[in-house]
């Protein structure tokens, strides 16, 4: 099997095919500090993509709550349990990733979910880690946590999903790393259901394929954020191109936030598969637990996040989120602003540091009316 | 171990297949049947009465990946007829569960025959290698039931579905003319080519046929199709029970045998 290089894990891990990066990987950022699980992002997704029959139980996109939502059901525990211990050693992960050493028969290390798995799709919205002491209410601060992630596919460097498919009907684009099932290929062996850490291929029963998130790529191919992040209300998503390892542009926001500044982490990384949704950890989560979801990276990123007032340029790329449906592939600040531009390099938008402040008498002479709210 | 062992049933059932091809033939005998009952062959027609049978044995595919390691079928009986223009085939195996329903948690019992398109002896029957094409007939209990009763929603597994959101709907692989997609489907049976694992390949003429019947616990199925040989081909099977949830290449086969075709 051929030995690729897997920056998340910082070593060379097996995969069934040779390394070969797209020319620009699509890439998002996800910080899970401001998600207020709205389900905005969701319903956008579903209404566009997945409201046709066979389509019942499917999201590309939803929001659980951790440490007890799962969608489907369990999902990340079963993964986490399939692939055994997990060490990391410094930077470098030293356990097995879901391609290495995999049972007899089989490509990739996975669980098939069963129908019923995907029936309850807010399963553990807003339960707490924790019991909260009697009292602890008044004292201000109490222990007990949760946070609210959103997710969707991954498009992987390296997917486990088109690595299981024995008929390669899964391709990875490589004008942008998009990951598609082709619909005229597929068999519906659901062996890319099976594979995938993150369970986000899912099974079409009436159409009898399977299918996944496509980044949207309509939008893609004009200048345009996918429509989960267009419609994110909390402005908690960014979605642009990462660029090779090595070949890091500093003005490019992705490739800032994730390789530079290393401010926002894949999603269990140890899986292998470099997955390219980029999270900012919730700063108020025990350690222990974001080593296991995020990796090694976690303390530098917390830490890096919370000292954002000191370092204007990384405050300029987070004002970057959510303020326009163009896809923003460079960046840069003035003391003002934080300004975004696309492809040919034409101004998409422009956020001041400092939000306007206006200050209006309490009458109103013209309508005759005092402005208040406190009648 | 369970590499070693895998390494020792792929060895075994290498060298078994030569070996079993030249021990066993099945004979398909002339029949003088007219065309109607190839457009839907019975099973039980009073035609197959007469039809020597050949107990064929079944291995698990572990030769590539995913794969099986215990058969969920061991044999499968086998009788064949021609009436010069048309050869049809007749399976029957031991299958206690009706799995005609497609899902997460569901599979349709289904079988398969290969023929090769050139020479038996350089072709892998292993769906075929580079330049030795196969041709293969697939049928599905799903794709009869799509016929029989209409085609398969999902209020036909779980009738308490409820869904409001239907009229915005799009069906990707239905719009891209996926094979497995089809709300008309003509007959159960698919035509396919394959040059080696993971190339195979729907056929843009679907002239084959078929039927199944599932009582006391078997199935007979007939798969039929202009017969394109003469004399001496080989023919190869593989059976799926969908109770298992066998799929894909996790399915149960038996390599070339050969085929006699009798003038009378």
């Amino acid at each position: 099997m051929p030995k690729v290089k897997n920056w998340q894990i910082n070593r060379e891990m097996e995969y069934p095919y040779e390394e070969k990066r797209p020319k620009k990987q699509v890439a998002y950022v996800f910080d899970t500090n401001k998600c207020i699980a709205c389900q905005t992002c969701t319903v956008a997704c579903k209404t566009t993509w997945t409201s046709g029959q066979g389509q019942e139980q499917m999201f590309w996109n939803n929001v659980e709550t951790k440490p007890y939502g799962f969608y489907p059901k369990a999902w990340d525990v079963k993964l986490l349990k399939t692939m055994g211990r997990q060490d990391w050693e410094g930077q470098t992960y030293q356990g097995e990733t879901v391609f290495e050493n995999p049972p007899a028969g089989q490509r990739v290390k996975g669980h098939l979910p069963a129908y019923e798995d995907y029936a309850h799709p807010n399963i553990g919205e807003d339960e707490i880690f924790g019991l909260i002491e009697k009292g602890a209410f008044f004292s201000g601060m109490h222990n007990a946590w949760m946070f609210y992630m959103a997710r969707i596919c991954n498009h992987c460097t390296y997917p486990a999903c088109l690595a299981a498919c024995p008929r390669k009907a899964i391709y990875k684009r490589e004008e942008d790393g998009v990951v598609l099932v082709d619909q005229t290929r597929c068999r519906g062996y659901k062996e890319c259901v099976k594979a995938c850490p993150y369970k986000k291929v899912f099974f079409n029963m009436v159409t009898r394929t399977s299918e996944k998130c496509i980044a949207c790529y309509p939008l893609l191919e004009k200048g345009e954020q996918p429509r989960c992040v267009q419609t994110c209300i909390g402005k908690i998503r960014l979605q642009g191109w990462l660029s090779e390892p090595g070949k890091e542009d500093p003005n490019n926001p992705l490739d800032y936030i994730v390789r530079i500044k290393k401010a926002a982490l894949p999603l269990y990384p140890q899986s292998g598969t470099e997955p390219n949704v980029y999270y900012i950890p919730p700063v108020h989560v025990p350690r222990e637990f974001l080593l296991q979801m995020f990796g090694a990276g976690v303390e530098e990123a917390i830490q890096t996040y919370q000292t954002v007032r000191s370092d204007p340029k990384l405050l300029a790329a987070f004002l970057l989120f959510g303020n326009t449906p163009k896809i923003i592939t460079k960046f840069e600040h003035t003391n003002e602003a934080a300004i975004g531009f696309d492809e040919k390099g034409n101004e998409v938008v422009r956020v001041p540091f400092r939000e306007p402040f206006f200050e209006r008498e309490m009458f109103d002479a013209k309508l005759n009316v005092y402005r208040h709210n406190t009648a | 171990m369970r590499n070693l062992t895998s390494i020792a049933i792929t060895l075994l059932s290498l060298w078994l297949w030569p070996a079993a091809g030249a021990a066993q033939e099945i004979h398909a005998p002339y029949q003088a049947v007219d065309g109607a009952f190839f457009s839907r062959p019975d099973p039980n027609a009073a035609v197959w009465q007469s039809i020597p049978e050949t107990t064929v044995n079944l291995l698990p595919q572990n030769i590539t990946q995913p794969s099986l390691f215990q058969t969920s079928v061991a044999q499968l009986k086998v009788k064949t007829l021609h009436n010069k223009k048309w050869l049809a085939v007749r399976l029957e195996w031991q299958d206690k569960t009706k799995d005609q329903a497609v899902s997460l948690d569901h599979a349709s019992d289904a079988c398969a025959i290969q023929f090769p398109v050139k020479e038996a002896e350089k072709t892998s029957p292993f769906m075929g290698n580079k330049g030795f094409p196969v041709a293969i007939l697939h049928w599905k209990a799903i794709w009869q039931k799509d016929i029989e009763d209409h085609y398969q929603q999902v209020k036909d597994l779980y009738p308490n579905t409820y869904n409001e959101t239907y009229r915005f709907g799009i069906q990707a692989a239905i719009d891209a003319k996926n094979p497995l997609s089809q709300p008309k489907r003509q007959t159960p049976v698919e035509r396919l080519m394959a040059e080696g694992f993971g190339t195979l390949t729907t056929q843009a003429e679907q002239n084959a046929s078929g039927w199944g019947i599932h009582t006391d616990g078997k199935w007979q199925v007939v798969l039929a199709r202009p017969l394109q040989d003469k004399g001496k081909t080989s023919i190869a099977f593989a059976l799926w029970e969908g109770g298992d949830k066998n799929a894909g290449a996790k399915k149960n086969y038996a390599p070339w045998v050969s085929l006699i075709l009798e003038e009378k």
